[in-house]
């Protein structure tokens, strides 16, 4: 050992110290940096030499310190478990979002939602049955009844509007995974060609790790650390990222379901998690869900107020089935707003065994004869002393009014109970359209009062007998309000379970990030504790040289022939 | 959240404070909303099942005020056919005491005259009862679109069928009386009848006895309407008291099921700034200091 030797452990201690106090000066510089993990500075005594020189011997004192190495606290297996956390809270929160937005569309409950218009209706129906003359009546019962259709109509707009937008969205969420898999497949090489060339690569997988956690973020995909410090991200089986090759996604609104395909092979890449996923849910299960149910309650409503309002029927009691003495019976029936033609039905007995049979052939061949074959099904049952059962349904996409002809009583006689308005003619439907979208009031109806069947064929002028009927769907149990409540209960149920899962995951994933901020985050009392403890290592080797420079003065200047 | 012996750096430190004060604002805003909205339900996720029930009872309440409408006007029309045949009853039995006195053989043909004027007098009241209007249309004639239920001549010129009224969920109730059922169709109508009496006293007062037992069938008619009118008038009276008393417990429900109890959640609100406050105050102590403002 030579006699400077100490001098160059005392220099090995001051440059550890210094590597100390960087590493600590970096790590309270990016105390609040996102994604930075904390490093720490490993020291190695420099010890005797691993093969003993012959010419030489070792005294066993040492050579020093060495910085091994820089490392970077990061537990990688929490790494891989917070990926997948973060994924699935992406997915729920975007699920969360979209029920909270559906449900904002539902003013419930209040005095002028969908419910109170629909309670609005049935009182209008009364009001027109309390007054049958009055043609303000019936105006204000087509005005509450296309404000009501206005709202649904809206209500399914906006979820239309808000499918859009998701899959807006949802172009642009995949074009940020694209842009992130291509970033990290860049990092990745540039790791690995450091790792191999003994280069630090602290720096660059904080980088790595945090976009590795984004992108998982974003897609749902799950990390497998590889090789050479690389992190491979896999989507469902198939790798987004392979080392240094990145894949990419598109998205293909052109059918339904909305799917998300590989560009390079064009098969559907399936994602289940993450914001992609979400949104993909929101896209195809979710709103669409809530589009059926509003339609639902459009159809439900079409049909039950048009099955009172337009129905085209008769009831012939027992008594007066015997219409042989009565001529012809005639009523005018209309097709598809075209001009009316007269029925003419031979009166005969039809209170015997065939009488249903009879009449029904009888009227069939007379509307065939007056508005063509195959525009009109009649059907009558009962008779044989019950009264006979009457229908007339036109076929397919066919309308069909009904009106008496002059004073002829075949229309009161043969189709009684149809429902007429003021103007005398029956068999108009009230509300049109096939589902929320397009539920309307009829042009038949609209802006003409006179329209509303608020009596029947048999009931006299001021017969208000089937407005009392349609007000009465307030009570039904099958009806409107019934579907609409019931899509009530279920948007409260379905948006209060994903607020609640949205926040047990949240809850979690916080869980998880504070435990990876344990490990990978900065307290600046600890540097600032290493801060002091490099200093007097610095302060004390710088000490040992002082004290070999005196020893050495003393040496060469004190010692020796000059005196 | 954290272990006992756990390293704590310092962004945990903050996120977690943040996260922690986030929380506690939201549930402060949350309970600022229902003091100052005054609702316990707000959107249907509040309570999804209570949500329905108070839908529910705002249609019925928005049902109830149609009822009470309905309810009125039934009353209107029955309480009008009550005075209308309270009043015909009341001059029939005056047509009764004429036919009585004019059977009396020993009267001279000047009086039976003023009789028989008097009595056709009656008639023409009792046509007019028969026309009694509400709100612009004659009670007994059915669903006629005319002014009058019987013509100067006392014929029958209405269109027999019932005008019904939604009255309570799943009732109805008939709130006209058709002018042939109260008076008779012809031709043994009330008013042929009088006609009738009238011709007899001025010409034949034998024919009268027949004709008494006829006029008796019609006062009974006439009366058991009547009594029938104020059943049904009976009826709805005790539906308007109850749809008040349905209208007062709807609204009773509803607000026990939509509105905030307010005294609850004045004490929570109050409880909650405490708590915020303090958080913020805990975390202002908690974030300053540092080893750093210790060394020198």
């Amino acid at each position: 050992m030579s006699d400077f030797a100490g001098l160059r452990v005392a220099l090995s201690a001051l440059q550890a110290a210094q590597r100390g106090v960087d590493v600590s000066s970096q790590n309270i510089a990016n105390a609040n940096t996102d994604g930075y993990s904390r490093q720490r500075v490993d020291l190695v005594n420099v010890g005797a030499p691993a093969v003993p020189a012959i010419w030489s011997t070792y005294n066993g004192t040492g050579g020093g310190v060495r910085v091994d190495a820089v490392t970077r606290f990061r537990d990688a297996f929490m790494e891989i478990r917070a990926a997948l956390e973060h994924g699935s809270m992406a997915s729920l929160d975007q699920a969360s979002t979209t029920m909270n937005n559906i449900q904002q569309l539902f003013d419930e409950p209040s005095d002028t939602g969908i419910q109170a218009q629909l309670s609005n209706l049935w009182s209008a129906f009364d009001t027109v049955a309390n007054n049958p003359a009055e043609p303000a009546a019936r105006t204000q019962l087509l005005e509450t009844a296309t404000t009501l259709a206005t709202s649904i109509n809206g209500v399914s707009q906006k979820l239309t509007q808000q499918r859009t937008d998701t899959i807006s969205e949802l172009g642009a969420t995949v074009a940020d995974i694209n842009q992130m898999a291509q970033s990290l497949a860049q990092l990745n090489q540039s790791i690995k060609a450091n790792t191999i060339a003994g280069l630090p690569v602290n720096d660059l997988e904080d980088q790595r790790d945090l976009l590795a956690n984004k992108l998982a973020e974003a897609s749902g995909a799950s990390l497998h650390a590889t090789n050479f410090n690389q992190v491979n991200v896999v989507l469902n089986g198939t790798s987004l990222v392979q080392e240094g090759a990145a894949q990419t996604l598109t998205v293909d609104s052109s059918g339904s379901p909305v799917v998300l395909r590989w560009t390079a092979s064009n098969s559907i890449a399936t994602v289940n998690s993450g914001k992609a996923g979400g949104e993909l849910d929101a896209i195809n299960t979710t709103i669409p869900s809530y589009l059926t149910k509003i339609d639902n309650v459009a159809t439900t409503l079409r049909d039950e107020v048009n099955q009172l309002h337009g129905a085209i029927t008769g009831s012939i009691d027992p008594t007066v089935q015997d219409q042989s003495g009565a001529g012809n019976l005639q009523v005018d029936v209309g097709l598809d707003g075209g001009a009316f033609q007269t029925v003419t039905v031979a009166g005969a007995d039809w209170s015997g065994a065939g009488g249903a049979a009879a009449l029904q052939t009888a009227m069939q061949t007379a509307i065939d004869t007056a508005i063509g074959a195959g525009n009109a099904t009649v059907t009558v049952t009962g008779g044989n002393g019950n009264p006979l059962a009457v229908s007339v349904v036109p076929t397919g996409t066919h309308q069909l009014q009904v009106r008496a002809t002059g004073a002829n009583a075949g229309f009161a006689t043969l189709l009684g109970t149809t429902p007429i308005g003021s103007d005398g003619i029956g068999g108009r439907a009230f509300f049109t359209g096939t589902d929320g979208l397009t539920l309307a009031v009829s042009n038949a109806v609209a802006n003409n009062p006179s329209a509303v069947a608020a009596g029947t064929a048999a009931g006299g002028p001021l017969d208000a007998s089937n407005a009392i009927s349609i007000a009465q769907l307030s009570q039904s149990t099958t009806g409107a309000d019934t579907v609409y409540r019931q899509l009530i209960v279920q948007l409260g149920v379905d948006t209060q379970t994903a607020t609640n899962r949205d926040q047990i995951q949240q809850a979690s994933t916080k869980s998880l990030d504070n435990a990876r901020q344990q490990v990978a985050g900065v307290n600046t009392d600890e540097e600032m504790t290493n801060l002091v403890q490099y200093q007097h290592s610095y302060e004390a080797a710088a000490r040992v040289m002082t004290t070999i420079d005196s020893m050495l003065n003393t040496l060469i200047n004190s010692t020796g022939l000059g005196h | 959240m954290t272990s006992a012996n756990s390293r704590i750096p310092d962004q945990m430190l903050i996120t977690n404070s943040l996260s922690d004060l986030q929380a506690s604002f939201a549930k402060l805003t949350d309970l600022q909303d229902q003091a100052s909205s005054l609702k316990r339900l707000r959107k249907p996720s509040d309570a999804p099942a209570d949500v329905v029930s108070a839908m529910e009872l705002h249609a019925g309440l928005n049902r109830n005020a149609q009822y009470a409408t309905n309810l009125s006007d039934a009353s209107a029309w029955l309480g009008s056919a009550d005075n209308a045949l309270t009043s015909a009853v009341t001059q029939m039995q005056r047509v009764n005491d004429l036919v009585i006195q004019a059977s009396n053989g020993s009267m001279d043909a000047t009086t039976r005259q003023g009789i028989a004027s008097e009595i056709d007098q009656i008639r023409q009241s009792l046509i007019g009862i028969a026309n009694t209007q509400y709100a612009g249309r004659p009670i007994f004639a059915g669903t006629a679109s005319g002014n009058v239920a019987y013509d100067q001549t006392g014929h029958y010129v209405g269109i027999s069928a019932a005008v019904t009224r939604n009255i309570a969920p799943g009732q109805t109730v008939q709130v006209n009386v058709n002018g042939d059922t109260v008076f008779g169709s012809p031709p043994n109508d009330l008013f042929t009848t009088l006609a009738a009496i009238s011709n007899a006293v001025r010409t034949d007062p034998t024919q009268l006895e027949a004709l008494q037992t006829t006029f008796a069938t019609d006062t009974t008619n006439v009366q058991s309407q009547l009594a029938e009118v104020g059943a049904r008038f009976q009826r709805v009276s005790t539906l308007q008291s109850q749809n008040t008393a349905d209208n007062l417990t709807m609204k009773q429900n509803l607000s026990n099921i939509e509105d905030a109890d307010i005294a609850q959640v004045m004490v929570q609100l109050q409880a909650q700034q405490v708590a915020y406050q303090a958080a913020l105050e805990a975390t202002a102590k908690a974030i300053q200091p540092t080893l750093a403002d210790f060394l020198k």
